[in-house]
């Protein structure tokens, strides 16, 4: 009776790991998606792809050692005393086990340092649109080249929550911290890098226009701090609010000229951030 | 390297050590220097803060399912303040007290100190720990540490809220976090009592396994527990000074402001280096894992081995695997950082060593299913805890390639596949060699065996409820939701699935209560079990030939040991059908 019970409920366990493993293009009850978010970074399909290699491998070893897992068992506690072996074990098996997966992890290896040179190739090159990103207790502050097109003076452009981003050019963040760590993570583009204090961390990236409208074009992108920054961690959102490139420039322009035009009519200056951590939590 | 294999490659001499019966029921039973006694004092101690820990976890469960509501029961009791329902402060330091007590106050003590205390004399055949008092020291070091944690729940501002891996600054400017006052002193302290213990015990089961062997137990005669005993020890007594600097550099920038770890203004790049702590930190805590998981992997193979009457299948290649994984193991703290922004050259190494892990990893599984094959299994609870153990192992080993893989790791990393990722390890392997091994050694410890039917039942349960807690926490976090968050429902693309937020709570409720079972086993094994089987369970290694329970100085003659440890169905003829490693050898 026993037995069973061990060998079936393992081998539905295999089952189910296999099936939450591989992603599938199952419709969640209600949610109507898949596991994954949308894509929609150049290079970042090469993560989804490295995922769906590494899991075919993941697979092939789950069927094996789940079968020959519940097998052994089903057929040992079937036996009775005295039939048991007292092999001790076998040199050539050793070698086999040793040696396959062995070959499987340096090919895996090896298509993981792939992927990475492939990702950062797929926004190399220059003159990439430079935002400056700071992350603060709990909230994310973006700023933008003014008319002057240098970063860092009186004309700069000062976002908060909110970035927006041209679609289909590259995009170099210079990411820094006032206070603690924080990690820039945007699920749809596969991304995520920690924003440490004293440090200014480059990340780059591109929306991919085709990925873009495969997706539906989604009118923001979450983003979300993904390092521990203290206890208003879990509601450090964001958005990147993907638009067209003629589109974002004009937007940058008119952002610019409501800077000048508020500060001529003597308007308070452009906050540094919206400071009430409330107003973020709302949308 | 050269002393040890020479200290393990000669025979150690007759110890006639003259054992001193304590006096009085304090001597005996409290300040005790009888390492079975220190064993069975980390037991419980490990034991009541391992329910401790589980409640955290629920109460954290509870927070997930139905955000900033109130909590049944015991809500208004915990949380007067807020009308019952958590605040995300209290969220934040609920879940780094869970960690630091699971890891600190549980599974390193529950394994090393209270199996490595009572198992490693009884196994090679010696009295005692080569430094009783020291043995005992370790264990009451404990004590100050859990005052600490207490202490630091309890000051104002509350419990440290900046995880168990302590980052800096949250961890060293008092206004990044409320718990940074004191809260966060109070924790350094406990984990330093913590470290310290360790590392006496540590140092302790290196030296008594290498000088106190009986007569004939070569390195290559020990079972598999006290080789990986003995390689965590190693580990310990390699990365634990890196960690307990650590915390004292903490400290020191907490308490002087010594900006060893707190940058100055984030512009001129001028102060402490934030990421040389998670490199020390790491360095100390990725080995963790292999003190958390190899003393679990010789016990599941000495356990798969009695009770499947079959030898561990490639014996030397099992010794061989552990070392080599810990070896490794000191070369991969990296992969903890791979979003942290080092340099990209490192990321590819500490790629490249975490991936091979999973070589002596798998060489351990495929013999493992090495051991079963062929086998006359007898399913006890004892076995089906291994063999759970060997089911889980490879889930968390194989979500592992994901996390070792920087592309794929840049998207998981901080979310909750690294959270199921990791309990796989920790529970579903660690926990299970645990529940195995005291089922397995509770006749040796008590003279009493558990219910069977009950052991089967809190096996069934355990092992349903942690796949069902566990599992769908990797599509949680594919889905994109981060650790440590007080709300899953304020990220967009998680809100939809917080059917399976909810799901997991009822199935970690199930869990704990299935425990229920287990503590009903331990009070019929202790009191309602019938007394006088020596070794029910037909073991061939040397703590069954001691009296069950054993008496102070364990055994009543001089050992000699004649073979390796795994002499099962070797005389399929015979009523007895193996061969103890203490049997004289018979006449050809
Ligand atoms: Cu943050
Ligand atoms: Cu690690």
């Amino acid at each position: 009776m026993m037995r069973w019970i061990v060998a079936l409920m393992t081998l539905a366990l295999g089952a189910a790991v296999i099936v939450t493993f591989v992603n599938p293009e199952f419709t969640l009850a209600g949610a109507g998606q898949d596991w994954f978010p949308t894509e929609v970074g150049r290079g970042a399909e090469v993560v989804d792809d490295l995922y769906d290699t590494t899991n075919w491998i993941a697979v092939a070893l789950l069927v094996l050692t789940f079968v020959l897992l519940s097998w052994t068992v089903w057929r040992g506690a079937g036996r009775r005393d005295g039939e048991g072996s007292d092999r001790h074990g076998s040199g050539g098996l050793e070698v086999l086990w040793t040696a396959v997966p062995a070959v499987l992890i340096a090919y895996l290896t090896w298509i993981q340092i792939g992927a990475r040179d492939e990702i950062s190739a797929a926004t190399a090159g220059d003159s990439p649109l430079v935002i400056d990103v700071e992350g603060a207790q709990f909230d994310w502050r973006f700023r933008y080249a003014g008319a002057d097109g240098v970063l860092g003076n009186l004309d700069d452009i000062t976002e908060v929550v909110e970035m927006a981003v041209p679609i289909g050019r590259n995009v170099e963040l210079r990411m820094h911290s006032v206070d603690v760590i924080h990690s820039f993570y945007v699920p749809d583009l596969r991304l995520k890098r920690d924003v440490v204090p004293g440090t200014v961390t480059p990340l780059r990236f591109q929306i991919d226009p085709e990925d873009y409208a495969a997706a539906g074009s989604p009118a923001t992108l979450e983003l979300r701090c993904a390092e521990l920054c203290g206890w208003g961690h879990y509601a450090m959102v964001g958005r990147l609010r993907p638009m067209e490139p003629a589109a974002f420039d004009a937007w940058l322009i008119a952002r610019g000229e409501d800077k000048f035009s508020n500060r001529a009519a003597g308007a308070p200056e452009e906050p540094e951030s919206d400071g009430e951590f409330e107003d973020e939590e709302e949308d | 390297m050269g002393a040890l294999r020479a200290a393990f490659s000669r025979e150690t001499e007759v110890h006639a050590v003259p054992v001193h019966e304590p006096r009085g029921l304090i001597g005996r039973y409290v300040f005790s220097t009888d390492h079975k006694v220190i064993g069975i004092q980390f037991f419980l101690l490990g034991l009541v803060m391992l329910g401790f820990g589980g409640l955290l976890a629920l109460l954290m469960r509870y927070q997930l399912a139905w955000p900033f509501t109130k909590v049944p029961i015991v809500g208004e009791w915990l949380f007067p303040g807020t009308g019952g329902a958590m605040t995300p402060e209290i969220y934040t330091a609920l879940f780094t007290l869970h960690g630091t007590v699971m890891v600190f106050f549980v599974v390193i003590p529950l394994l090393t100190g209270a199996f490595g205390n009572y198992l490693i004399p009884m196994m090679i055949g010696a009295p005692d720990m080569a430094f009783p008092r020291m043995n005992a020291l370790a264990f009451w070091l404990l004590i100050p540490g859990v005052a600490c944690l207490i202490m630091s729940m309890t000051t104002p501002g509350g419990g440290s809220g900046a995880g168990w891996t302590a980052y800096p600054p949250l961890t060293t400017v008092g206004d990044f976090a409320p718990g940074s006052l004191s809260g966060q002193s109070w924790w350094l302290m406990a984990v330093t009592f913590a470290g310290v213990s360790s590392l006496l015990g540590a140092l302790n089961y290196v030296v008594t396994i290498v000088k106190m062997r009986a007569p004939g137990l070569t390195a290559m005669r020990l079972p598999l527990t006290v080789w990986g005993l003995c390689i965590a020890a190693i580990l310990q007594l390699l990365a634990l000074p890196v960690l307990t600097s650590g915390t004292a550099l903490l400290a020191v920038d907490r308490i002087f402001d010594a900006s060893l770890f707190t940058p100055g203004n984030a512009s001129d790049g001028i102060g402490g280096q934030p990421l040389l702590w998670q490199h020390l930190f790491w360095f100390y805590s990725h080995p963790a894992v292999y003190v958390m998981v190899l003393p679990a992997m010789g016990m599941v193979s000495d356990i798969l081995s009695v009770h499947s009457r079959k030898p561990v299948f490639g014996y030397r290649p099992m010794v061989f695997a552990m070392m080599a994984i810990a070896g490794l193991g000191f070369l991969v703290w990296g992969h903890h950082m791979f979003t942290s922004g080092m340099d990209p050259r490192l990321e590819m190494a500490f790629l490249a060593s975490t991936m091979f892990i999973a070589v002596p990893s798998g060489v351990k599984t495929f013999n493992w299913l090495g051991t079963l094959w062929g086998a006359r299994i007898r399913l006890t609870t004892a076995n089906l805890f291994a063999i759970g153990f060997v089911a889980q192992f490879v889930i968390g080993g194989l979500s592992g390639l994901w996390l070792a893989s920087t592309p794929i790791d840049s998207y998981m990393h901080d979310t909750y596949t690294v959270v199921a990722h990791f309990h796989y390890i920790v529970f579903g392997a660690s926990l299970f060699a645990l529940f195995g091994g005291l089922y397995h050694w509770w006749p040796k410890m008590t003279g009493r065996r558990m219910h069977e039917g009950l052991g089967r039942i809190h096996f069934v349960g355990t092992f349903v409820g942690t796949n069902a807690v566990f599992l769908m926490m990797h599509q949680l976090g594919l889905r994109g939701m981060i650790r440590r968050t007080a709300d899953p429902l304020i990220q967009d693309a998680v809100a939809a699935l917080q059917p399976l937020n909810v799901f997991i709570t009822w199935s970690a409720v199930a869990l704990v209560a299935v425990q229920g079972v287990f503590l009903l086993n331990l009070v019929y094994g202790l009191f309602l079990a019938r007394r006088g089987e020596e070794n029910p369970w037909r073991a061939a290694t040397l703590e069954w030939e001691s009296a069950s329970p054993p008496p102070a100085g364990n055994f009543r003659r001089v050992l000699r040991v004649e073979r390796g440890p795994y002499e099962y169905s070797v005389r399929p003829e015979n009523e007895v059908d193996y061969l103890p490693q203490a049997a004289p050898m018979e006449a050809p």
